[in-house]
């Protein structure tokens, strides 16, 4: 697990990353789930396969951004449905990476206004 | 197309994985994709398909990102990969590559041919399970591996694409624009086949131990998994070569070219000259291709097999297509080596994909 206790040391995040850890922000997700809102986030521009998905989701498990339980069985009893959850410290680096982004896209505006100006 | 055809492939492909990932993941990542198939079918079969193919692709993609690092660059690679061919590794190659241009200028019958290079082929497979996959068995595993992608994967994704669904699309093959653009859709599919049918045995047998160490070597050094693809265009170049004029010579220049080229690559010492070697062997092959179709365009009988009356620059379009075919070979004997050329991440924290 990364220890790293620094959400500032572990950006920019890749885009996939970004996708994955947003998605789970409001709440425990289970992966199809996780696809289909990360299709959604991003107008279909990403889209997740379970190939793409399951490679990223046992690194952010390793780093301690996430974590995994057992989906209560309901829809689908059986089937080896698993709930991905946000921790605190994937929390605390989701939110440096938005602030790195919000921080880019000040500057930019910034510059349009110099240059319209 | 079949759900259940679908899903068995994904289960081959999770194979790829190590054991201990798919062990953790194996059983959640099919019970997604089996939603993910529900939700397609209802769509249609071209949805089907594309979710299929992206599906299997993501796949092949993670399971070689899973796979045990390369070895570092100061590790020797087993001398069985390098230096200059033994003479039974020289045999072998010509048996490959000119054995089958040589039947065609004989007049051998098909089924004669194809029985001695099934028995060589078995031969070789059964010799490399017990002695390892050293540089001499690759031609014969790239010929093994082109024969069944063709006949297993490509005819399965051949039949997928059905005339209905051509139709349906609008694609009616009556100009020559549309011709080339179907026939730039089959080789590539055929050839992308190949390419994945390759990389999907070379992942499964690194899985296996004893044989890890010597399928890292292609890991080090791409050109061998080029390699391997070139000893496919064999059987590509003689399923070309039917109902052809003057066949035999170009048939046997087409292959001779081939095994040049691979006897430049097995000569070569740098990578580079080893890519330039395959490179050059494939076009001259494809080459003499394209001058034995020139004088096939006014064959009567070739006219017959088809339903639309060939255009007066039916040349033209064969030149064409010969030119499509090259680029497709182009680009799959260097997609290893651009594969190789992705950074690799991992690095930075969170770039784990």
């Amino acid at each position: 697990m990364n220890t790293n206790a620094h959400p500032e040391s572990n950006i920019p995040l890749t885009e996939v990353t970004y996708f994955i850890l947003l998605s789970l922000a409001p709440g425990p997700k289970h992966g199809y789930a996780i696809m289909k809102d990360v299709s959604f986030m991003s107008k279909a521009r990403v889209a997740l396969s379970t190939g793409t998905l399951y490679g990223a989701l046992p690194r952010l498990l390793e780093q301690g951004w996430i974590m995994r339980s057992e989906a209560p069985k309901a829809r689908h009893p059986g089937r080896g449905r698993k709930l991905y959850a946000l921790t605190e410290m994937g929390r605390s680096v989701l939110l440096a990476e938005v602030k790195r982004l919000d921080s880019l896209v000040a500057a930019a505006q910034q510059r349009a206004l110099g240059e319209t100006a | 197309m079949q759900t259940g055809l679908c899903f068995s492939l994904y289960r081959i492909f999770l194979l790829m994985f190590p054991a201990d990932f798919r062990a953790e993941y194996a059983e959640e990542m099919q019970a997604i994709f089996t939603e993910a198939l529900d939700e397609a079918r209802h769509k249609g079969q071209l949805a089907l398909i594309r979710l299929t193919l992206g599906e299997l692709g993501g796949l092949l993609n993670a399971a070689l990102r899973q796979q045990p690092p390369p070895l570092p660059h100061s590790a020797e690679k087993p001398e069985i990969w390098v230096g200059p061919p033994s003479r039974q590794e020289l045999l072998l190659v010509f048996a490959i590559f000119v054995l089958p241009g040589l039947s065609i200028w004989f007049n051998l019958p098909v089924e004669a041919l194809s029985v001695f290079l099934g028995i060589m082929l078995v031969g070789v497979f059964v010799a490399a399970l017990l002695k390892g996959f050293q540089r001499w068995t690759l031609p014969a595993i790239g010929l093994g591996i082109s024969a069944f992608s063709f006949i297993f994967l490509f005819q399965w994704a051949a039949d997928l694409v059905t005339p209905a669904m051509l139709s349906d699309l609008g694609i009616i093959p009556k100009d020559e624009s549309t011709r080339l653009l179907l026939h730039a859709f089959w080789a590539g599919l055929m050839w992308f086949s190949l390419f994945g049918f390759t990389f999907m045995i070379l992942g499964v047998l690194s899985l296996v131990r004893r044989f890890r160490m010597q399928l890292v070597s292609i890991w080090q050094d791409w050109t061998l998994a080029s390699y391997i693809l070139y000893s496919g265009a064999v059987f590509t170049l003689m399923i070309t070569f039917d109902q052809y004029r003057y066949e035999k010579a170009y048939a046997l220049a087409s292959t001779l070219c081939l095994a040049t080229g691979a006897w430049l690559y097995l000569r070569s010492a740098r990578q580079w000259q080893r890519t330039l070697a395959l490179l050059t062997g494939m076009t001259l092959a494809m080459g003499a291709i394209a001058a034995s179709q020139w004088p096939a365009a006014n064959l009567a009988e070739w006219r017959n097999l088809f339903s639309w009356s060939p255009s007066s620059s039916e040349s033209g379009f064969e030149a064409h297509r010969v030119l499509l075919d090259w680029a497709w070979m182009t680009l799959i004997l260097l997609a290893p080596i651009l594969l190789k050329l992705i950074p690799r991440t991992g690095k930075r924290t969170g770039a784990a994909i």
